[in-house]
């Protein structure tokens, strides 16, 4: 018989299979009562030392895991670890981003939680188009990485729910216009939460922990705000 | 580079719808990529050709269509195409609402039925 050629019209979106298993995990979180926090920044931006400074105090009041995505070693985990948090690390071993159904394959590793922190991989363009089932997304954005990378990157920028530009003690050593950062910010996201602070110097963490402690009470649909973390 | 895992999403895409239809040997894909969806087109291109390979895609063409970013300004009330990177009004400067260039689409494919084939 005569090979016949057709034509076949789809509308197939090429994330929708992400997009499945972050909806999945999605239900799952929310049957555990689970807050989950996607970190997101470059290389160096300060994800891992924001997570060392702020665990010993959000582990004090909720049972917090961590989920470390990286290319290659396990230094993040080892450095985590010390905290007291539960600590999975994920080589994605070459992979530049961390998608649902990886996070979906270590889950059951981790113990009963009240909050999770997921390190994404280093890297401010390949994590935005993969949801983790996320309840909000933080972008870390250090001062020395330049105050144009906002409007360089804008679709990480506007899928942030928190912007934390980080190690502010190095404002006065560097060229950076910190005004127009936070006014970039506005226009591209009106709607995100922009927190300054320097990890190392342990300054602005509040603001930080207020953020997470928030996420966490509109998950649980309680009392906003209760500023347990804090006190 | 993740757009080795955007392509391998699409190959196994097309490759099931076009077993199910009983097509042998897909010959073209139309693929729409929004400028703003992260998503390199040469990049996007040079995956094909690695992941298509032992499929019945081996012998396809990846054809993409890049698609501009559009914006809707809900205060003017203003539809407009533009290659700002700030989402801003053209008209009033604040902040418009995306509404394309995001795009990560499957268009659809032609391939070849040794038995017929269902169209859609």
């Amino acid at each position: 018989m005569e090979e016949k050629r057709i034509k076949v019209a789809l509308a197939r979106d090429l994330l929708q299979k992400n997009k499945t298993f972050a909806s999945d995990l999605r239900s799952r979180f929310a049957r555990q009562g689970l807050t989950v926090i996607n970190l997101l920044g470059s290389p160096g931006a300060g994800k891992t030392t924001l997570l060392e400074a702020s665990l010993p105090l959000l582990c004090r009041h909720y049972r917090v895991g961590v989920i470390e995505g990286d290319l290659y070693t396990s230094r993040d985990a080892e450095r985590l670890a010390r905290s007291g948090a539960a600590v999975i690390q994920i080589n994605t071993e070459g992979a530049c981003h961390l998608d649902a159904q990886l996070v979906g394959g270590v889950l059951e590793e981790l113990p009963e939680l009240d909050l999770l922190l997921i390190e994404n991989v280093g890297n401010l363009v390949c994590p935005v188009g993969f949801d983790l089932g996320e309840d909000a997304r933080a972008v870390v954005l250090s001062i020395s990485e330049g105050d144009d990378k906002p409007e360089k990157y804008p679709q990480t920028f506007r899928t942030a729910d928190a912007v934390i530009l980080s190690k502010l003690d190095l404002l006065p050593y560097v060229s950076y216009d910190l005004p127009a950062v936070t006014a970039t910010l506005a226009q591209l996201n009106p709607a995100a939460s922009v927190i300054q602070l320097s990890a190392t110097k342990e300054s602005g963490l509040t603001p930080w922990l207020l953020w997470v402690e928030s996420v966490v009470a509109k998950k649980r649909g309680g009392a906003e705000g209760c500023r347990q973390v804090c006190k | 580079m993740h757009e080795l895992s955007l392509v391998s999403a699409l190959v196994e895409e097309v490759s099931r719808d076009a077993q199910e239809r009983g097509v042998s040997r897909v010959a073209t894909v139309r693929l729409a990529v929004g400028k703003r969806a992260h998503a390199l087109p040469h990049a996007l291109l040079f995956c094909f050709d690695l992941v298509k390979k032992n499929t019945i895609l081996a012998d396809a063409q990846l054809i993409i269509e890049v698609i501009p970013p559009a914006f809707h300004c809900e205060r003017c009330g203003v539809s407009e195409i533009n290659d700002s990177l700030l989402f801003d009004c053209a008209r009033c400067g604040l902040p418009a609402v995306p509404t394309g260039g995001t795009e990560l689409e499957i268009r659809g494919y032609e391939g070849d039925c040794p038995r017929g084939g269902k169209e859609n």
